[in-house]
């Protein structure tokens, strides 16, 4: 047992910014924009954090893959109590390609080198919702997962996930080597505070690029086209009942 | 103005501005009440009176991260949560807030 925690953390446009597409459509206004820590992947570091306060485990480690601006998100994990930080670094077209899932074969080559114990993701990023991340990663290292973790126990080598499903609560018990994927309610994320963002300068993060992983970023997908989700259209007000069975009758509803 | 306090008023200065970045109504908003509160405290030298602002400034540093969280929260819930299963766990919810207020009342009343 390694003790040693991979975490993930992704830089996505903050989740209070109003996304603006592109004027021709190739995707979205990032130039300019703020960015922030995907709140999904704070949830995974502060989990991560907390296992190690309890002394479960002995490292925690913040991966994030993307140009020279990611280390800005491993430094807030750094902040919020990770040990040290592997930057990816992923520029230009390999970047606007980078997707799930090579993300998820950088995560699971780094999981190989690192002799990780357990990588904690968010369940998606909520810039492009893949939500496929862990899942694949845990597929490419064959490895069990808990996805949709709303509660983690660890007790030795098995880990209690606590899963958000629809319409309730799942519990089971795996084997680490693990992947866990984060809900919302797994925990509630500390700030990261000024002192502790000063002290993670300190703290050390290491450059690797995907080639050094033996990780090949070719992407499969091709986006077509990004656009606005569709404006909504104005309600109206109706007077009487026989009004609105005349209007729904016109609109062909009924 | 050798005031043992000076550095502790100082932090206090820089952390308010450092999480007046994220405020609703903005930086410069924030950035500018910040000023005129503490300006209006500027010939306090009362070191009993001081630590009392001081605990008042860690107070508000408390308020501020629980907002951005809650913040942050709602929003991620309306995007992204099933109704089901967020109606379970409002009551497991309410329960940590709760308790968090306890602390810092408790801090409050202590300090």
């Amino acid at each position: 047992m390694s003790g040693r925690v991979l975490v993930g953390v992704k830089r996505v446009i903050d989740y209070a910014v109003k996304i603006r597409v592109k004027p021709d459509n190739s995707g979205v206004v990032t130039d300019g924009v703020k960015h922030s820590m995907n709140p999904f992947c704070e949830i995974a570091v502060e989990e991560a954090v907390k296992l190690k306060e309890k002394k479960l485990i002995k490292e925690v480690v913040a991966v994030s893959c993307g140009p020279q601006q990611a280390q800005e998100t491993i430094r807030t994990a750094l902040a919020m109590g990770a040990d040290r930080g592997i930057h990816v670094e992923v520029t230009g077209k390999d970047y606007d390609t980078l997707g799930p899932l090579q993300v998820s074969k950088i995560m699971a080559a780094l999981a190989k080198k690192e002799d990780a114990q357990l990588i904690i993701l968010g369940k998606q990023a909520i810039d492009d919702d893949c939500n496929q991340t862990g899942q694949m990663t845990a597929a490419l290292l064959d490895w069990p997962q808990g996805t949709f973790a709303s509660e983690v126990s660890m007790d030795g080598d098995k880990l209690k996930v606590v899963r958000e499903i629809d319409g309730g609560l799942e519990t089971i018990k795996i084997n680490t080597p693990a992947v866990v994927t984060a809900d919302l309610r797994l925990n509630t994320p500390r700030y990261a505070t000024l002192p502790n963002i000063m002290k993670a300068k300190k703290k050390k993060i290491a450059n690797v690029k995907p080639a050094d992983l033996g990780v090949e970023l070719t992407s499969r997908l091709e986006v077509l086209r990004v656009d606005e989700p569709p404006q909504r259209q104005a309600g109206m007000k109706v007077e009487t009942v026989d009004d609105l069975v005349g209007k729904l009758k016109e609109a062909g509803r009924i | 103005m050798a005031n043992p306090l000076k550095g502790e008023v100082i932090r206090l200065y820089k952390t308010l501005l450092y999480l007046g970045r994220e405020y609703p109504q903005g930086s410069a908003y924030f950035r500018d009440r910040l000023k005129s509160a503490f300006m209006k405290n500027k010939d306090v030298t009362d070191p009993e009176k001081v630590k009392k602002l001081v605990a008042r400034g860690e107070f508000v540093i408390k308020e501020l991260e629980a907002l951005y969280f809650l913040r942050k929260y709602r929003a991620m819930k309306q995007r992204f949560s099933s109704r089901k299963v967020t109606r379970h766990f409002i009551g497991v919810w309410i329960m940590t807030i709760a308790k968090k207020l306890q602390l810092i009342i408790k801090k409050q009343t202590y300090t």
